[in-house]
């Protein structure tokens, strides 16, 4: 036997050794789980996928959006309209067009035996008229918002040197250089639609990495957010140039109103102090074969709060949402200190691959995980579904949905828990 | 006919060395045009008197007259010179290991002697694994002075000598919900920490606000709340390192004197935001990227002078800023005049592709807007200090610069 061998076995069994002393179970678990509800349940010929978008309308409506169609369920869960694409739709989400809700994905298109270029797909809420857009050859769509606040959205689009924004109100092509700093912006991660200063204008917020000196401050970074905004013209800064700005209409609209659409970004208020979190708990990198804790992290990158929960294998942080535990503010008096020791989160996780199950055996391990974090780093797991859902929606009179391929979930959470309403 | 093997192979060859003759020959023309550094590809500096060998070399981040050396500390190494620009001493401060990285170094000074510190980076390949160290180590080669593990969000090092007693403290910022500013005179010693009223900090900066020879820690932030509006110009200051709002700290500890700066020889502001007080009134510089322009402000936002810069264009930011009194010997205080210079570095997002000016500009500002191009550097200037006699040492892309601006 080569001492390569050797060496490798010794490893394995190390590693084996090693795998066994990882607990199953972690920190601050306790058993109240939920069970969910199968409320829908597609025929195996109709599903649409995975969904990756799911919105509430009208009436208890809600909309799901997968790689291979659409579909609408009424309040009751009955399917009241769907559509299936004729192909697989990449980066698939809801978008706002001039005549009402649409669909938003892209194509990779074999234009002849050499050329293959991405195409956007537009798809108007007739669920029939199909809008196309070449990209560039390097472009993905990451993201749409309502960056003029007209209730139609843009469609972002990211290539090597350029962020291409496309809005959809006239079909109007804007494209943003990607240099910063004499660097050129690299990849986007933990994107957010936020409308920061409360006008309606919403903005995208994104983590990039960068690569240069910040001169101002002497530092090397290498991530920071950025903001991509309209204003006359779409701009891209640097979060905190944004802050410095728009500061006092910020800290004014967040105490006063609310933001119009919050989705996913984490805003909450405790007294006067205002608190961003990108919405995002934990990381969406799946590499890792052990993942030991949950972050909260604040805008300026700083981990906020932390949860001990370990997860192996791959694992995506779905969802993330703030909810208040009403019991505990009748306990505490409903004073603002009470209500920071009352907020809890609730973080929606998929698991899938190999590291969940080559390392577990338990049904629940992979799938989808529904976790409620308190803030003294305390958490349980409340809801596990042996099949992942790659999306989730918190409704406003407060379901908790999931869609896996096969169907639709619904979680009853206790009437405890309520969603923040600033 | 078909050629032989040896023939072929002959002929490539004969072919390759030609290839390599030329690609020397233009070499040859084009070196005295351009310094290759690393990965960057600089044209010369004018006026350079002094171009750093060392690849990594690039971009230096302090200078410091110590003991009649000057001390020019860049991204990875340290260079001792003496008063007349000789070059004394090349020290390596960076380690070549894969995974690891130093930021900016910074020269502190610490019983009648200099170390410097920086962060460093130990990259994992997963953020989550990283670790973000504070070293600092002497300059004689021996092994680091201190390392610690700090959190990734943690800024700085500045450099502060608040009590005056020629011991500076290391002052290293982290944002958290509050924020905080932590002080370390000695690095062994347990750290003081003083939290900030701070959504987000902009800028920090040391600085002798009324010229007494200490410095001070300059803040400007996003308070949290309204009541804490008036902190978001700020001051830590005094061997006691409190927090003050700035106009606290001028009107009860400076008090209605006049400023004392206003009997400096020279006065020397790198990246500087605070240059100067008129009364109750602070004065800020910044560069004005929309009209090009370097302007002084005041606390509330209001143009108190505008140079527009016609060859300095986008973004950019005010690197230096130098003053002096020059005073007619015969008549001190009749005849002094303020003469202030400023350092405009540009690192444009159009630099390079729209034909805008890349680099950065030493200028002479007068009143009335008027102002004159002393120096102008393809490369970004990120530091620049000005000794007693006169001479503005300018650090620019690999070079020193030196330029007298008294007259």
């Amino acid at each position: 036997m080569t001492h390569t061998v050797r060496k490798s076995i010794l490893f394995r069994y190390i590693g084996f050794l090693l795998l066994l002393g990882i607990p199953v179970s972690a920190v601050g678990q306790t058993e109240n789980s939920i069970t969910p509800s199968e409320v829908f349940t597609y025929d195996e010929a109709d599903r649409i996928g995975n969904v990756h978008d799911m919105v509430e309308l009208k009436d208890g409506v809600v909309a799901v959006s997968g790689d291979y169609g659409v579909a609408y369920f009424d309040a009751q869960y009955n399917i009241t309209a769907k559509k299936k694409f004729g192909e697989f739709f990449r980066n698939v989400s809801f978008v706002q067009v001039p005549d009402g809700l649409g669909v938003a994905g892209s194509v990779i298109k074999t234009l002849n035996e050499e050329l293959k270029l991405p195409y956007l797909l537009i798809l108007h809420p007739d669920l029939e008229s199909l809008d196309e857009y070449p990209l560039c050859p390097s472009c993905s769509v990451v993201g749409a918002a309502d960056f003029d606040g007209n209730g139609v959205d843009s469609i972002v689009a990211w290539g090597d040197d350029i962020i291409t924004v496309l809005n959809l109100t006239d079909s109007s092509v804007h494209e943003i250089s990607k240099m910063h700093f004499d660097t050129k912006l690299r990849n986007s991660s933990r994107r957010e639609v936020v409308d920061l200063n409360c006008d309606g204008m919403e903005e995208w917020l994104f983590r990039s990495k960068v690569e240069a000196v910040l001169e101002h401050q002497n530092e090397w970074a290498l991530s920071k957010y950025f903001l991509l905004y309209f204003d006359e013209q779409f701009k891209l800064v640097d979060y905190g140039s944004y802050l410095e700005e728009n500061w006092n209409k910020i800290r004014s609209c967040s105490m006063s109103q609310m933001s119009k659409k919050l989705s996913g970004m984490t805003r909450y208020v405790d007294g006067n102090q205002v608190q961003l979190s990108p919405g995002n708990i934990g990381f969406h990198r799946t590499d890792n074969p052990v993942q030991n804790f949950l972050h909260l992290f604040n805008i300026s990158d700083a981990v906020e709060q932390s949860w001990e929960v370990r997860m192996t294998g791959m694992r995506r942080a779905v969802n993330f949402y703030s909810v208040v535990d009403t019991d505990c503010l009748n306990e505490n008096g409903n004073i603002d200190g009470a209500r920071k020791k009352c907020s809890r989160y609730i973080s929606v996780y998929r698991r899938w691959g190999p590291g969940c199950e080559q390392f577990f055996w338990e049904n629940d391990d992979c799938g989808s995980w529904v976790l409620l974090l308190e803030p003294d780093g305390s958490w349980e797991l409340i809801a596990t579904w042996p099949e992942g859902s790659s999306a989730s929606l918190f409704t406003s009179d407060g379901r908790l949905l999931l869609h896996p391929p096969a169907g639709l979930l619904e979680i009853k959470l206790p009437t405890r828990l309520v969603p923040v309403r600033e | 006919m078909i050629p032989q093997r040896s023939s072929l192979r002959n002929l490539v060859v004969v072919l390759m060395l030609l290839a390599l003759l030329s690609s020397c020959v233009l070499s040859y023309h084009q070196f005295e045009e351009t310094v290759k550094v690393g990965t960057f590809e600089h044209s010369t500096i004018p006026d350079a008197i002094y171009v750093h060998q060392l690849d990594d070399f690039v971009i230096g981040t302090d200078i410091r007259l110590f003991e009649n050396e000057i001390h020019v500390v860049g991204s990875s190494a340290l260079a001792k010179l003496s008063t007349d620009y000789q070059l004394e001493e090349i020290i390596t401060l960076h380690t070549r290991k894969r995974g690891l990285r130093h930021l900016s170094w910074y020269i502190v000074r610490e019983d009648e002697s200099i170390y410097t510190v920086s962060f460093r980076w130990n990259f994992s390949g997963h953020r989550d694994w990283d670790h973000k160290h504070f070293v600092a180590r002497t300059i004689d080669r021996s092994s680091e002075k201190v390392e610690f593990e700090v959190p990734h969000a943690m800024k700085g090092p500045l450099v502060v000598d608040f009590d005056g007693d020629g011991n500076d403290s290391v002052v290293l910022l982290h944002a958290k919900s509050r924020y905080q500013v932590v002080l370390y005179e000695r690095l062994r010693s347990q750290p003081e920490i003083i939290e900030l009223p701070a959504f987000w900090v902009p800028y920090t900066q040391a600085v002798d606000i009324d010229c007494n020879g200490t410095t001070e820690l300059f803040l400007e932030l996003l308070p949290l709340t309204e009541d804490d509006d008036k902190y978001a110009l700020s001051v830590i200051a005094g061997p006691d390192t409190n927090l003050y709002p700035l106009t606290d700290f001028w009107q009860r500890i400076v008090g209605a004197s006049e400023s004392a700066c206003a009997r400096q020889p020279v006065r020397t502001l790198v990246s500087p935001r605070f240059i100067g007080t008129d009364g109750e009134s602070f004065q800020l510089v910044e560069w004005n990227k929309e009209e090009n322009a370097i302007e002084i402000k005041d606390q509330f936002r209001h143009t108190l002078e505008h140079w527009e810069l016609s060859r300095a264009t986008g973004f950019g930011y005010i690197s230096g800023w130098h003053e002096y009194r020059s005073c007619d010997e015969t008549n001190v205080e009749i005849d002094c005049e303020l003469r202030r210079f400023a350092v405009v570095s540009q690192s444009l997002d159009s630099c390079g592709i729209h034909n805008d000016q890349c680099g950065s500009v030493l200028v002479e500002l007068f009143l009335n807007g008027d102002y004159e191009e002393i120096w102008r550097s393809p490369q970004s200037t990120r530091t620049s200090l000005l000794l007693q006699n006169g001479d503005l040492l300018l650090h620019s892309g690999d070079s020193l610069v030196v330029k007298n601006i008294f007259r």
